[in-house]
């Protein structure tokens, strides 16, 4: 995959991805990609297996990059319901991890990088 | 809601941020009171012999040994756990040999750090009779010294001279080579009567080799006592073949806690163990203590 694409697709949409995100009716792909929709199901305990409050997590953080190794982008995640994530990228191999984030700014364990081939 | 492209500027300062933190695949600080519960990465405790996590809340007491207990400790024992109020103790009765937790650790890992706090035992003073060296920790990948083709390290500790005290050391097995005899590493690593109910935290490094000529493995050991604010090397060995065994894995795979002490000791001497971390990268930071989010489960792409 040639990761110089979304890195300038990026600073075409700077303005739009500073606004956020656009909207859910945006179903056109640029020539060349696909989406990604990725779920995952919150946490329930920390690493040392006492519970933890859902209310604990203020949100996800996702990482994907072109090996499991290497994941230079990072999208924030707002909001401790949210579980599902949809993501435009150019078509060819592409490793994902998430984590939880924790209210006062702590990131939680990432997962094993997840493969996928669009 | 979709989003596409998220702000390189965004990235970059997120990016640089999480280079700061630790990796860590697995923390227990035995609060759960359940070994047996699921944790990230894989992690499982594994087989053991005389371990248990206690407790001093109200009193001493085991609560878990290969499944829920309540049994009070003896009157007078101090099972006090260094952060919250369980941790793993290692018991040793007089005269008895063995006390050995192990693990499996989920997965491979060409580097790995692992860090824990141990406490000396109130009473501890090492025993006398020959040999005298008693288990610290293993590492290995495919299985246990001759029982795998991978490498195995093991640190150990014997008395010092004629003393109650402990010198530290390591042996090792090499990949596809036979043991490689104890190499002496760290004088008085623990002083009798001195150190007696002082907790010491640990943390080991085991890097595997780049292929099987490279001769590039390594392993260190750091340890810092709990009124020290950093970390003194106590041991390493570098340029050995600790590459993976042909069958795999590829990686560092298994280990144990403690175990055989040849000596044994003349009195009941009791361990105890608290915040076990496993991280691929660096654990040398002593104040990277918070146990972390699990990881979210169930992730899948579609």
């Amino acid at each position: 995959m040639d990761w110089r694409i979304p890195r300038i697709a990026a600073l075409v949409l700077l303005a739009s991805s500073l606004g956020g995100c656009i909207g859910d009716g945006g179903g056109e792909s640029a020539v060349g990609t696909a989406t990604v929709t990725l779920t995952w199901v919150a946490p329930t305990h920390r690493a040392d297996g006492s519970a933890v409050a859902l209310s604990d997590i203020s949100g996800y953080r996702l990482y994907y990059g072109p090996t499991p190794d290497h994941l230079p982008h990072v999208v924030e995640i707002e909001g401790q319901d949210t579980t599902t994530y949809e993501l435009e990228l150019p078509v060819g191999s592409v490793y994902f991890r998430i984590s939880a984030m924790e209210s006062d700014g702590t990131e939680g364990m990432k997962t094993e990088a997840l493969a996928h081939r669009l | 809601m979709r989003h596409i492209f998220p702000s390189l500027i965004v990235l970059g300062l997120l990016s640089l941020g999480s280079t700061t933190q630790a990796e860590i695949t697995f923390l227990d600080s035995f609060e759960s009171a359940d070994m047996s519960a699921p944790h990230g990465n894989g992690f499982r405790w594994a087989g053991n012999n005389r371990t248990a996590v206690v407790t001093m809340d109200p009193g001493p007491r085991e609560v878990w040994r290969n499944g829920p207990r309540d049994v009070s400790g003896p009157a007078g024992a101090d099972w006090s756990a260094i952060d919250g109020a369980h941790s793993l103790a290692f018991f040793y009765p007089a005269g008895e040999f063995w006390s050995e937790q192990r693990f499996n650790l989920g997965r491979a890992y060409p580097e790995i750090w692992i860090r824990y706090w141990l406490r000396v035992p109130s009473n501890f003073r090492h025993g006398h009779t020959p040999p005298t060296n008693n288990k610290f920790f293993a590492l290995w990948m495919d299985g246990y010294s001759q029982h795998g083709d991978g490498p195995t390290i093991v640190w150990n500790f014997w008395r010092q001279g004629q003393t109650d005290s402990s010198r530290f050391t390591y042996s090792l097995n090499e990949t596809g080579q036979p043991d490689g005899g104890h190499h002496a590493h760290y004088d008085f690593f623990i002083r009798s009567p001195e150190d007696q109910g002082r907790w010491m935290q640990v943390v080991l490094y085991a890097k595997m080799s780049t292929n099987a000529t490279s001769m590039d493995g390594e392993s260190r050991i750091w340890r810092r006592w709990e009124d020290e604010s950093e970390f003194t090397l106590i041991g390493q060995t570098t340029g050995k073949n600790f590459s993976a065994p042909p069958n795999g894995p590829n990686g560092w795979h298994a280990g144990y806690i403690m175990g055989w002490s040849n000596p044994a000791y003349a009195e009941d001497t009791v361990w105890l163990l608290d915040g076990f971390t496993v991280s691929d990268t660096s654990l040398l930071d002593p104040n990277d203590t918070r146990s972390r989010l699990s990881p979210p489960g169930g992730f899948q792409v579609q």
